[in-house]
């Protein structure tokens, strides 16, 4: 994983759509790479991650809050999630995986088998 | 924001510690006859921000690898967004919270994703809603570096004077999506109440 770069997209009418960057842990090991990223009060169906063009997607929708009354004390950001990665050329990304548990996103992106350090046996 | 917006978008990359930004960003609001607007300067006012530090600290003329550009703005982020947005910075992780109120209840929303239920601790006492708990990191049992890390671990307490009595038997909480709802019934004698006009 190299650089990040959270992006401003176009909404309609070339409108400049404003989101929020989740915190993200990055973890690397032999095997691969390990992406938490913190989006509280997304679920599985608010939340979409996907891979374009080597760049790895992640959206988080927030489902409309209820009607709690009046705000005394306001700190959470409203809006929607959204963070772009550029994928390593070492991550394969057909193997990409990930799944989302009380608002924590864990994406594991494997490294292609070919770039994977390997013990060579001398004869 | 707007401040590092000019900064990200110049050519290469700059090593230049976060005190020496501040520093060079202040220096140039002193000049009144510049309008301190990076976001309509256009490319000359860009040339003129490059220039400036070229000069100030020469060995940034050499540029570093890519990657550190981010680091840079993420201190930036972190000097411009998270100051006074959370009453306990100093201490440590302080996750953020809602407070709503309406005529029969009080609901606070917590934001702490990637935790259980069982690591809330919450308490009412005098009219102030605790809730401490921890979040614990895996990192360290696992083999391997990490490359980044943004999210905050470990305890954390945030206080709340609620602002009517509350009805502490019926209190509830609910964890779910990584947000920790706690529902306060307003007691009895705190909910509004209707008075009859008799009208004559």
């Amino acid at each position: 994983m190299t650089t990040l770069a959270p992006s401003k997209a176009q909404g309609e009418a070339g409108q400049r759509v404003e989101y929020f960057t989740p915190l993200v842990n990055l973890h690397q090991d032999a095997d691969g790479f390990t992406l938490e990223v913190e989006m509280p009060g997304v679920n599985k169906q608010g939340v979409e991650v996907t891979v374009e063009d080597g760049k790895l997607i992640l959206g988080g929708h927030r489902a409309a809050p209820g009607d709690f009354g009046r705000p005394v004390h306001r700190e959470r950001k409203a809006g929607e999630y959204r963070r772009v990665f550029d994928l390593d050329p070492s991550i394969d990304a057909t193997r990409i995986s990930a799944r989302i548990e009380q608002g924590l996103l864990t994406v594991h992106l494997p490294k292609t088998e070919a770039v994977k350090p390997r013990k060579i046996t001398v004869g | 924001m707007r401040h590092y917006v000019a900064i990200y978008e110049l050519p290469g990359e700059t090593s230049i510690r976060k005190s020496r930004i501040t520093c060079l960003i202040r220096k140039r609001h002193t000049k009144t006859n510049l309008r301190y607007d990076f976001r309509s300067m256009g490319s000359e006012g860009e040339k003129e921000l490059m220039s400036i530090i070229r000069y100030r600290t020469p060995e940034l003329a050499t540029w570093s690898p890519f990657d550190r550009l981010s680091s840079l703005r993420d201190l930036l982020d972190s000097a411009f967004q998270l100051a006074g947005s959370s009453p306990d910075f100093a201490t440590g992780w302080a996750p953020t919270l809602d407070v709503f109120e309406d005529d029969s209840k009080i609901t606070v929303h917590l934001e702490a994703a990637g935790m259980k239920k069982e690591d809330f601790d919450i308490s009412l006492q005098d009219g102030v809603l605790t809730i401490s708990g921890e979040r614990k990191s895996k990192s360290e049992q696992r083999e391997g570096e990490s490359l980044r890390s943004e999210r905050s671990f470990g305890a954390f307490s945030r206080s709340i004077t609620l602002p009517s009595p509350v009805n502490t038997e019926a209190v509830k909480a609910a964890y779910e999506d990584g947000v920790l709802t706690v529902t306060l019934p307003k007691a009895e004698e705190a909910k509004p109440k209707k008075i009859q006009v008799e009208l004559n």
